[in-house]
């Protein structure tokens, strides 16, 4: 049986039935992993023992269930043996976590990411650390430290990024779910690249503890999955308050898998026309129009708005996120962790030899980046600046909502694009984000939902909801891949 | 509120420094000082800042340490309340506003001992601003613009703010003695560090080098080529302790003046009881800000930092040194430069740490991982409520209602466990007193600060672990008062008191020390004296009053000192006319 096909719900379900063992379940997947990785690199780590050991402590306490007489289904926890990925960015006790950065090379965390317990203890088997771009920082994860992750839908093509070694695990079968973090677009570009759905959460909704920080206002972590119900479950294990993160919102969260089935009638969906710019490929734009067509169909009121500050976002976001990274990455110097360059003299030395050898390209730019636009004499006219702008995004998305309840745009102006083809250039490697960022720098919810295909490579459906609404958001994804017939489909 | 420097050396207004030493030409050339400190202090909450690991000094190394202080990927601060509500404490003893809305900032800049290569800082917003201290003013013939002795100087405090502690780094000698005795040790980064050394080994990394770009104190002491000169240990139990920093304006004039406001504000937080405030350990640290500029002038000159200052005499000759150095470069011709300077306390002279060109760009900016803290006013109400009453509070009470010399209340106010033994004791006298029980207050004041705290601190013994008790101490001076015993008795008495722990009353009675009062016995000794001493006798009827006083003194001498010296003089008095 290729469980590997089936979404996380269906292979709790079978679990809880007794129709099939959370090893089972495991080896499958790892069976599927080891005859994809070859062709897609997903994963910097495979989890392989620490997999089949979760499996089997969980078969142990099926088995003492059993004898007890009790309901399997019903004590067994929601996510129990569902295979997942972990972003390489999210720590993991006794778990190698690099951050995909050579800077990071062999770390070792003593501690789970808030994230990553809830997780185990909701059931769920970790099978092992998806590739990303190192530090989460490009759009293709092609920037990896290690190696680039390909598209399973055409391996020659980028799975987006950064998360894309997580979308790909999914999308390829080789997890039925996995998490993301999501700075600029990180988890929905590479959903929408690879066909699955990816959640990028109210910013405060789900504990950053454990996530290596990059943009540290911006960084969310969320699930990818292969159908929206997944995304729920997924959803209601990391959602809520953590006081161990500061900026988590102290507000419960609702089980998301509950209003997912109301339908969309009467909701108020909103088309801004800067998301449809010239950059936009013909195709994307006529599967995401096609898509906004039928959640009309189906009783939504659609009508067109403006989000008169779009146009600055990247910007905007391209001095933020430096900024915030220039400081988040001070801490790898080679003191205490990682790598350190050898032959150094004095300490400035051995922090320019080890920092020049640990971090990529792409990293180092934004490092200066970032330490520029912090400068004193720089500071007011980029970074002060760019947090007004940032304030004038924010209220752009306050007014829209004021008269729709969820907005719908495409995730990327384009499909996959040829691994290679971008590097060179990094802001065409920029505007990849141009639809996706905005949603970070406001804050606000946004789900990545699969609306077709051109030319057998994928297209995403953004939906953008109010602050920690994400039920409306699941609720109209739910809708939309009920009707359309693209939920649940794994590459080949 | 000018203090003249003249440039004959002479000591003017807080001195010309002791070690710059050159005498100026005989110029008329006046200079002034202007000074700001930056005082940091160790806030003794039970555990850090960000993080719930203890806050505690002298653990073994890197022990008191989890993800959170140790700057781990992913981990993230959470704000201990308890450092807020000290802070705002700190601030409200200081005379500060607190500020409704407080934000972190980071302060980046790479050091070894920084883990995270920030340090959480404040740097809009802290917690609290436009505070104020008095301390006395330089009075006298000085020329001080506050007028004459004892008049009070308002030093203002600019902020003061809340943030996290560094590590310690240990490097050359110092790296090679950890695990055996004490050893060097540096200022890291701009929070500057203690001294005493913890007992095994830390992390080790490339010794930081004067010439590294990252503007850094180079490893003090270091040997060239002795152990631990090729590696540096770091032990990051400090990181993420509480500690306020309290910037002052540039009020202060003098090293003296520096040294007087360091001092009170060590007297006002020890009343707040944040604090251990021992600059042994580095729990209160200070550095300060000096420039000069001709008395004429109304333009700031060019300042230097100078760091790395660890004792209250240290404050005055380093500023005192500073000032010199100053003086001599401006008299050279030449400019002072913008300069972070070490204090050397052993050599008694600072040395250049960077200057201008290299100084840190610290990139402040609002730190993300905390939310903006809102301080409302019925917290800060609550955390008034808390604060005991004040030093200058104090002494103005004791002078007014227990009509305390000056200096007694002073010296009794400047210390809470003495101002709490001063009055536990007070109100004992109070009772047992006769006949005025403001003037036994007075006595007993006396005791305090003279008698007691000699013998205390001759014993070496703190104020809590004295075998006297203010109630002891209080029944000694009833003693005095009621006549049992005079003055000179009660001194021998005390010393038993210390020695034994026995109360007054029991060694008096013991040593049957009670003076007497009886004139038929005191009679008699008279008569005797009169008899035996016909000389000054005689010389006191001839109108020769002193002479009494040889008289008396015979028959105290006979009485073995027990004899009431008042009724002796009545006596003879009454027997000689």
């Amino acid at each position: 049986m290729e469980l590997w096909r089936l979404p996380g719900h269906r292979l709790r379900e079978l679990l809880g039935r007794g129709e099939v063992s959370a090893l089972e379940i495991a080896q499958n997947h790892l069976e599927r992993l080891e005859a994809k990785e070859p062709q897609i690199s997903a994963f910097l780590h495979v989890n392989r023992d620490g997999a089949l050991m979760q499996a089997g402590v969980i078969d142990d306490r099926i088995r003492q269930l059993r004898q007890a007489g009790e309901d399997v289904d019903a004590a067994l926890p929601p996510l129990a043996g569902v295979p997942v990925a972990i972003k390489d960015n999210m720590c993991t006790e006794g778990v190698p976590t690099t951050a995909a950065s050579k800077i990071l090379r062999d770390y070792v965390p003593p501690y789970d990411a808030t994230v990553v317990r809830r997780l185990r203890e909701a059931g769920a088997v970790m099978m092992g650390k998806a590739n990303c771009d190192e530090f989460a920082m490009g759009s293709s994860t092609e920037n990896s430290g290690y190696f680039p992750t390909k598209n399973p839908w055409d391996p020659t093509r980028v799975p987006g990024g950064s998360s894309g070694g997580s979308a790909a695990a999914v999308a390829a079968g080789e997890a039925a779910a996995s998490l993301g973090s999501d700075t600029g677009g990180s988890i929905r570009l590479p959903a929408s690249l690879c066909g699955v759905v990816g959640v990028k959460p109210t910013y405060g909704r789900v504990s950053r503890y454990g996530l290596i920080a990059f943009g540290s206002s911006l960084d969310q972590i969320g699930p990818f999955t292969r159908d929206v119900e997944d995304a729920a479950l997924m959803m209601n294990a990391i959602s809520g308050h953590d006081p161990m993160d500061s900026t988590s919102a102290d507000v419960p969260a609702p089980d998301f898998t509950e209003a997912l089935s109301a339908g969309v009638s009467g909701l108020r969906i909103g088309v801004p026309r800067e998301y449809f710019g010239p950059g936009t490929e013909p195709g994307v734009d006529k599967a995401v129009r096609d898509a906004i067509a039928l959640l009309e169909r189906l009783g939504a009121r659609v009508g067109e708005c403006s989000l008169p500050h779009t146009s600055y976002a990247l910007d905007v976001y391209y001095i933020i996120a430096p900024a915030e990274a220039s400081a988040n990455l001070a801490r790898y110097d080679g003191v205490r962790y990682g790598p350190r360059a050898a032959g150094a003299v004095t300490v400035g030395e051995m922090y320019a030899r080890t920092r020049a050898a640990g971090f990529g390209p792409e990293v180092r730019r934004r490092i200066i980046i970032g330490t520029y636009v912090l400068s004193a004499g720089y500071y007011d006219a980029f970074y002060l600046k760019a947090q007004k702008v940032r304030t004038l995004v924010k209220r752009d998305f306050d007014k829209v909502f004021e008269e729709f309840d969820l907005l719908a745009t495409p995730v990327s102006p384009t499909v996959a694009f040829p691994l290679g083809s971008k590097v060179a250039d990094p802001l065409s490697m920029y505007l990849s984000d141009v639809c996706t960022i905005p949603i970070n720098l406001a804050g606000v919810p946004a789900v990545s939902v699969p609306c077709g295909m051109v030319d057998g490579l994928p297209v995403g459906l953004q939906l953008i909801g109010r602050s920690l609404d994400e039920a409306t958001l699941l609720r109209a994804a739910y809708t939309y891949e009920q009707y359309s017939g693209n939920g649940g489909q794994v590459a080949e | 509120m000018t203090a003249a420097i003249n440039m004959t050396g002479e000591t003017m207004n807080g001195g010309v420094g002791v070690a710059g030493g050159t005498a100026g030409r005989d110029g008329s050339t006046q200079y002034r000082a202007d000074i700001s400190l930056e005082v940091h202090v160790e806030l003794k909450t039970r555990t850090k800042i960000f993080c719930d690991c203890p806050n505690s000094f002298g653990a073994p190394p890197n022990t008191n340490v989890c993800p959170v202080c140790l700057g781990l990927p992913g981990s993230l601060p959470v704000l201990n309340r308890a450092a807020l509500e000290y802070a705002v404490r700190a601030a409200l003893a200081l005379n500060c506003t607190i500020s409704p809305e407080t934000v972190f900032a980071r302060k980046n800049y790479f050091y070894p001992d920084l883990p995270k290569g920030y340090q959480i800082s404040q740097s809009d917003k802290p917690v609290g601003t436009n505070g104020w201290v008095e301390i006395e003013g330089e009075g006298g013939a000085n020329g001080s613009a506050n007028g004459g002795a004892g008049a009070k100087k308002r030093i203002r405090i600019r902020r003061v703010h809340l943030e996290e502690d560094a590590g310690k780094s240990f490097h050359g000698a110092a790296a090679a003695a950890i695990g055996t005795a004490t050893g060097a040790e540096d200022t890291s980064g701009d929070t500057a560090s203690a001294s005493g050394l913890p007992g095994s080994s830390g992390t080790s990394v490339p010794s930081p080098d004067a010439e590294a770009d990252t503007g850094v104190a180079p490893a003090p002491e270091a040997s060239p080529a002795g152990p631990g000169s090729d590696y540096s240990l770091l032990d990051f139990n400090r990181c993420g302790v509480p500690l306020i920093e309290i910037v002052s304006e540039i009020d202060l004039t003098s090293g003296e003046e520096a040294r007087a406001y360091l001092q009170k504000l060590r007297t006002i937080l020890s009343y707040t009881d944040v604090s251990d405030l021992k600059i042994e350990e580095g729990s209160l640290r200070c550095d300060a800000n000096v420039s000069i500029r001709p008395v004429s002038s109304a333009e700031l000159g060019v300042r230097s930092e100078v760091k790395n200052i660890g004792s209250f005499r240290g404050v005055k000759m380093a500023l005192e040194y500073e000032i010199a150095r100053q003086r001599e470069v401006l008299e050279s011709g030449k400019r002072p430069t913008l300069d972070t300077r070490r204090w050397d306390e052993k050599r008694a002279r600072t040395t250049l740490l960077r200057s201008k060109e290299e100084a840190n760009d610290y990139r402040y900016f609002p730190e993300p991982d905390l939310v903006p803290t809102y301080i409302d006013e019925a917290f800060v109400a609550e955390v008034r409520r808390g604060l005991p009453e004040l030093p200058d509070a104090k002494l103005a009470r004791l002078v007014a209602e227990d009509d305390l010399a000056p200096y007694n209340a002073d010296v009794i106010a400047s210390s809470p466990a003495l101002a709490a033994f001063y009055e536990k004791g007070a109100a004992k006298v109070a009772q047992g007193a006769t006949p005025a029980k403001v003037d036994a207050k007075r006595t007993f004041s006396n005791w305090v600060i003279g008698d007691f705290l000699s013998r205390l601190n001759a014993a070496g013994k703190s104020i809590e672990e004295s075998p006297v008790t203010p109630e002891g101490l209080a029944g000694l001076v009833n003693l005095i008062g009621q006549g049992t015993i005079s003055g000179k008795i009660a001194k021998d008495v005390f010393e038993e008191m210390f020695a034994t722990g026995k109360a007054a009353e029991a060694i008096v009675k013991e040593k049957g020390l009670a003076q007497i009062t009886d004139s038929g016995a005191i009679a008699a000794v008279v008569d005797q004296v009169i008899a035996a001493n016909p000389g000054p006798v005689a010389d006191f009827k001839a109108g020769k009053d002193r002479a009494i006083g040889f008289l008396v003194g015979q028959v105290m001498k006979l009485t073995k000192g027990q004899a009431s010296p008042e009724l002796v003089n009545k006596l003879l008095r009454e027997k000689l006319v």
